[in-house]
């Protein structure tokens, strides 16, 4: 498979006076054509900001790119004019909003709010674009005869599916969805990650999905990366990191998710806090919270280490057999 | 879920039916219809000519034949204040047009941009906001001469600045929200976010301090014609004709009381418009 969007060590930061949050430190990732990619992490971890750095509307001030590279498809997006990139955005990369009741402008019809995205990359007449909008509804759903009503109308997840339709109208190459379900309730989670599902299929476009919930990964991602304090610390498709995680806190993750089948009184946690961004600990960011954690940990910043091909974490003890206690 | 019920209302609608709801705003409303019509209207409403002069007829008490009487030289009042709405409203109406335009403008630039822009255009909004707005107009008024137009300019000019702030205001919570970040990502230009997304979200307050503002500007413009920088005579124009009567207060009142009626309930209905309006945009009681 050919890697299409390439980011390497990318760092962001925060200033907010002279405080300097680092949210993004030396990030290493790739997603090929067609693939799902979850990119999993706790909050505050720079998913979004990740996500918001591909296509380059971080808001600076505060934020600031400070180094590293993203390339998509044999372009490095940090080159590009500014013009350049409004014609990637929302053609070629398309992105969903984590809460749908915010992201639709509510003095806008719904159609309206599709036509301009139509409108803005392709050209056509005002009434094509319209027709478009009600085939994007009714695509995802929801009946054609809608388009003229306003978000306060519809439900959460009726305007999730809106902007689904938004962030597909122009069938975008790569979509990114940021925590698409985290604001809505479980029944209709489900309904959205089907929807999701088939239109990728129905589109073939890759996809990063954000998310916190290793649940959705297994059911849509075919890769995972992992994300700790601003870098990926594992990273390789799901059944390996599924089967056999080598990063601590990977295996942490899936530690801490209750097992029905058993009787628990307590869940399991994992100590202490993710670190303070704008302190993050020398050497490897998790060795505090490590229950392996060496001299060596303390000090020197791991590098990634391949387990095979496509699945390598950041851990100098990622190789060693036996004291992996989940397989 | 609440709101998948099919309710085909727009948003302006129920605006609409919850500003019905307030007794005095329909009062206000309506007024304020019956002045429009009555300057469109003038030529067919008013008995005489504004610059009728009858000097035999000069000082007559309202009555038969004049009923809100007649000034020195014989005119007729009624027909002076019927005129005198056109003045008034042409004036409250694009001297607010020219703050809204402007100040809304610089206040959505300060308000998106931010950092030094925002900087530049609201400290000079400060300085214009520290010198009081009636004086502000009496200056640019008096640099610039008497006269229709430059009055209009002069009410103007004076409350830009009140625009800008609330613009200002409201486009600095606006911009943060979601859509704004979302109509980025998918390739908009800043300008297009900020004429077809941020602009008209931010519509309400906007309309509420404008129809405050209609009330301002002819208030001073009246101001302005009454110490005499205002509208040239014959020209009837409340002020000015308020102006004119102070000199006969003791003798002949009812030549200050009719134009000065019709400047305080054109102002007390803006007020109560503005105010409903106030209320019924107001976001908490939107469902």
């Amino acid at each position: 498979m050919k890697d299409f969007l390439r980011i390497e060590g990318l760092t962001v930061e925060y200033r907010s006076g002279n405080r300097r949050v680092h949210a993004v430190n030396d990030l290493d990732l790739q997603v090929g054509e067609g693939e799902v990619l979850g990119f999993v992490g706790e909050t505050g971890a720079g998913k979004t900001t990740t996500a918001l750095s591909i296509l380059r509307i971080l808001p600076d001030p505060p934020a600031k790119v400070l180094g590293g590279k993203v390339i998509f498809k044999d372009k490095d997006i940090f080159g590009l004019s500014e013009r350049e990139m409004r014609a990637i955005r929302g053609e070629e990369i398309a992105m969903i909003f984590q809460d749908p009741m915010t992201s639709l402008d509510p003095v806008k019809t719904v159609g309206d709010q599709i036509c301009e995205m139509i409108l803005l990359h392709q050209r056509c007449s005002k009434k094509e674009a319209w027709q478009k909008a009600g085939d994007m509804l009714e695509t995802v759903g929801i009946d054609r005869e809608r388009a003229s009503e306003y978000p306060h109308q519809f439900s959460g997840g009726m305007k999730q599916r809106v902007v689904i339709a938004i962030a597909l109208s122009c069938k975008p190459a790569l979509l990114i969805a940021d925590e698409p379900t985290t604001a809505l309730d479980v029944t209709i989670q489900a309904q959205i990650l089907e929807l999701m599902k088939e239109l990728k299929k129905q589109y073939q476009s890759s996809m990063i999905l954000i998310t916190h919930d290793l649940g959705i990964v297994a059911e849509i991602c075919d890769n995972v990366a992992i994300m700790y304090a601003g870098s990926v610390v594992e990273y390789g498709n799901v059944f390996d990191i599924y089967k056999d995680p080598r990063h601590p806190y990977t295996q942490a993750l899936f530690d801490s998710i209750p097992d029905v089948h058993r009787d628990q009184d307590r869940l399991k946690v994992i100590t202490g806090l993710p670190p303070d961004p704008t302190d993050i600990p020398s050497g490897c960011p998790f060795h505090p919270r490590c229950p392996h954690c060496t001299e060596r940990c303390k000090t020197e910043r791991p590098e990634a280490v391949y387990l095979n091909e496509t699945h390598w974490a950041r851990c100098i003890q990622a190789r060693e057999e036996g004291r992996n206690d989940n397989g | 879920m609440k709101q998948t019920k099919e309710k085909r209302y727009s948003f302006a609608k129920e605006t609409f039916a919850r500003l019905m709801k307030n007794k005095l705003a329909v009062f206000g409303l309506f007024v304020l219809c019956v002045l429009v019509l009555t300057a469109v209207f003038a030529d067919h409403i008013a008995p005489y000519a504004y610059d009728e002069m009858d000097l035999l007829n000069a000082y007559q008490s309202p009555g038969s034949g004049h009923i809100f009487g007649t000034d020195e030289f014989g005119r007729d009042i009624f027909s002076r204040v019927v005129y005198g709405s056109r003045i008034s409203l042409k004036v409250g109406f694009i001297a607010v047009g020219i703050s809204v335009v402007a100040g809304g403008l610089l206040g959505a630039v300060a308000g998106y941009y931010g950092g030094w822009t925002d900087n530049l255009i609201m400290r000079a909004m400060d300085v214009i906001m520290s010198i009081p707005a009636t004086l502000l107009a009496i200056s640019i008024a008096a640099a610039l001469g008497a006269g229709l137009t430059n009055l209009m300019i002069a009410t103007g000019i004076a409350s830009i600045p009140t625009y800008a702030r609330i613009v200002r205001a409201s486009v600095l919570g606006i911009k943060e929200q979601e859509f704004v970040e979302a109509a980025r990502a998918v390739g908009t230009r800043d300008f297009t976010i900020l004429c077809k997304h941020i602009l008209p979200n931010c519509l309400a307050p906007i309309i509420v301090q404008a129809t405050l503002g209609v009330a301002f500007a002819i208030l001073t413009a009246a101001g302005l014609s009454f110490i005499g920088l205002g509208i040239e005579p014959p020209t009837p124009e409340w002020g000015a004709m308020l102006s004119n009567a102070r000199t006969y207060i003791r003798d002949y009142s009812y030549m200050c009381l009719f134009p000065g009626l019709a400047i305080a309930i054109t102002i007390f209905s803006l007020n109560v418009l503005g105010d409903g309006l106030r209320d019924a945009l107001d976001p908490k009681l939107r469902q």
